[in-house]
């Protein structure tokens, strides 16, 4: 009986070990792509984002058993960040978005300062929905109906902040650069 | 295809994930409307040029990878599957329980603990941070289920209901490596869970264990009837406890 439970034990350890070198492989590398969501959506501080970056490895991490190997790990993750997010906001105090500070977020490249400027500029003046499904869908490369899973509406309602999204920034852009089919 | 058409799929278009059907009717249109082709195009720079700023930020989360790695080699594998840690009860883990029905302090034993803490932790990763959605009962199914899960016990519902409550959804799942049903019942106080399994013939009674996790707003208060082992989860306030022993009582 003790023999057999020391082999159990020693199976289910090469199992955790198994599983934390798997969690490192494909969970962590998406931590970068989760830090810099947190802070544009966030709009708070590094600290703020880091410890909500955090505590989403770290549930994920504790419930790694239910991910579903094959399955797509960075949309899996966002989905635990935001709605960690969603229960914080809800939680605290309904405490204003922050627009994103420059001095923290601008680090182009000096020839790409003023465009950089701009488009940042530009999406700082849509409203939080519409940068969130345009951070998901464009910038993180999320497909619809991922996107649409992660803040439980329906893919049309995605399709439809994505339209209005773009046709905002059309607008704010357009005059400048965007126009006459000049390449930017 | 019209325009209107397409502006309400352009979105998908640019995304990649029109089928081929309707990538032919948009570039069909685009052929003929050059005020769809050129708003179409803009959009794509637009796209371009969002995703390369955004893409400059490239943070430094070497602190935050190092964090959750300590964090990661502190939890022991076999608590993994069913700790609270995320909710940051880990301090209560030496900590005395506070146990509602008696209303005084006592140390309560590790496996109605253990029972009480997986159960919290399965609320929270259901209901709250995965937001679960493969319930496996819902509706007419759920009467079904019970039917079939616990033949004999045709009240089994309507005793662990809490008040003024519905049932929701319901679904197999394990705390501790042992089954039991998650219900999920909607009051006018928000998502109440409740744990239920057949006790085992000549399992002893369960202390009636109570947690607070008041970091994350929860509650949990564990039952034992003649018959059945479970445990209530949900919102500090919920009154777990109340909802334990009314289940006690009518089971």
């Amino acid at each position: 009986m003790w023999i057999q439970a020391i082999r159990t034990s020693a199976f289910e350890l090469t199992m955790a070990v198994d599983s934390a070198h798997e969690f490192e492989n494909v969970a962590l590398p998406h931590a970068p792509s989760l830090l810099r969501y947190a802070m544009h959506i966030l709009g708070g501080s590094k600290a703020e984002a880091e410890d909500l970056v955090q505590e989403t490895l770290l549930a994920a991490w504790r419930n790694f058993s239910q991910f579903e190997a094959g399955t797509n790990c960075k949309a899996w993750l966002f989905r635990i960040l935001i709605n960690f997010r969603y229960k914080q906001s809800r939680r605290m105090s309904r405490k204003s978005e922050e627009p994103l500070g420059d001095e923290e977020h601008n680090l182009s490249r000096p020839e790409n300062i003023s465009r950089t400027a701009e488009i940042r500029a530009a999406f700082r003046k849509l409203s939080p929905e519409h940068r969130e499904v345009m951070e998901l869908a464009v910038v993180e490369g999320f497909e619809i109906r991922e996107v649409a899973e992660m803040l439980k509406v329906p893919a049309g309602t995605v399709m439809s902040r994505l339209s209005r999204a773009r046709a905002q920034l059309r607008t704010m852009l357009q005059p400048v650069r965007f126009s006459g089919g000049e390449a930017l | 295809m019209t325009c209107d058409e397409l502006k309400n799929v352009a979105s998908r278009y640019l995304a990649g994930e029109s089928d081929e059907g309707e990538a032919l009717a948009v570039e069909n249109h685009l052929a003929s409307c050059r005020t769809c082709a050129a708003e179409l195009a803009t959009d794509r720079r637009i796209d371009d040029s969002l995703r390369e700023a955004m893409l400059e930020d490239q943070p430094d989360a070497s602190a935050v990878i190092r964090r959750v790695r300590a964090q990661m080699e502190l939890v022991p594998w076999w608590r993994r599957v069913f700790s609270v840690a995320p909710l940051r009860i880990a301090a209560l883990a030496s900590a005395i329980l506070v146990v509602f029905i008696a209303g005084r302090p006592l140390y309560v034993h590790q496996v109605e603990k253990g029972i009480a803490l997986a159960a919290m932790n399965d609320h929270y990763m259901d209901l709250v941070v995965l937001k679960r959605t493969d319930w496996a009962y819902s509706g007419k199914s759920s009467a079904q289920f019970v039917q079939s899960t616990f033949p004999g016990n045709p009240g089994l519902v309507r005793s662990i209901t809490p008040a003024g409550g519905s049932l929701e959804k319901v679904r197999i799942c394990h705390l501790e490596k042992t089954q039991y049903a998650h219900f999920v019942f909607q009051t006018p106080e928000g998502e109440v869970s409740v744990f239920v399994r057949a006790r085992a013939p000549g399992e002893r009674p369960y202390q009636a264990a109570g947690l607070h996790d008041r970091s994350h707003g929860l509650e949990v208060a564990g039952f034992t009837s003649p018959d059945f082992v479970g445990a209530v989860v949900g919102h500090e306030g919920i009154a777990a406890s109340a909802f334990a022993s009314q289940a006690e009582r009518s089971l």
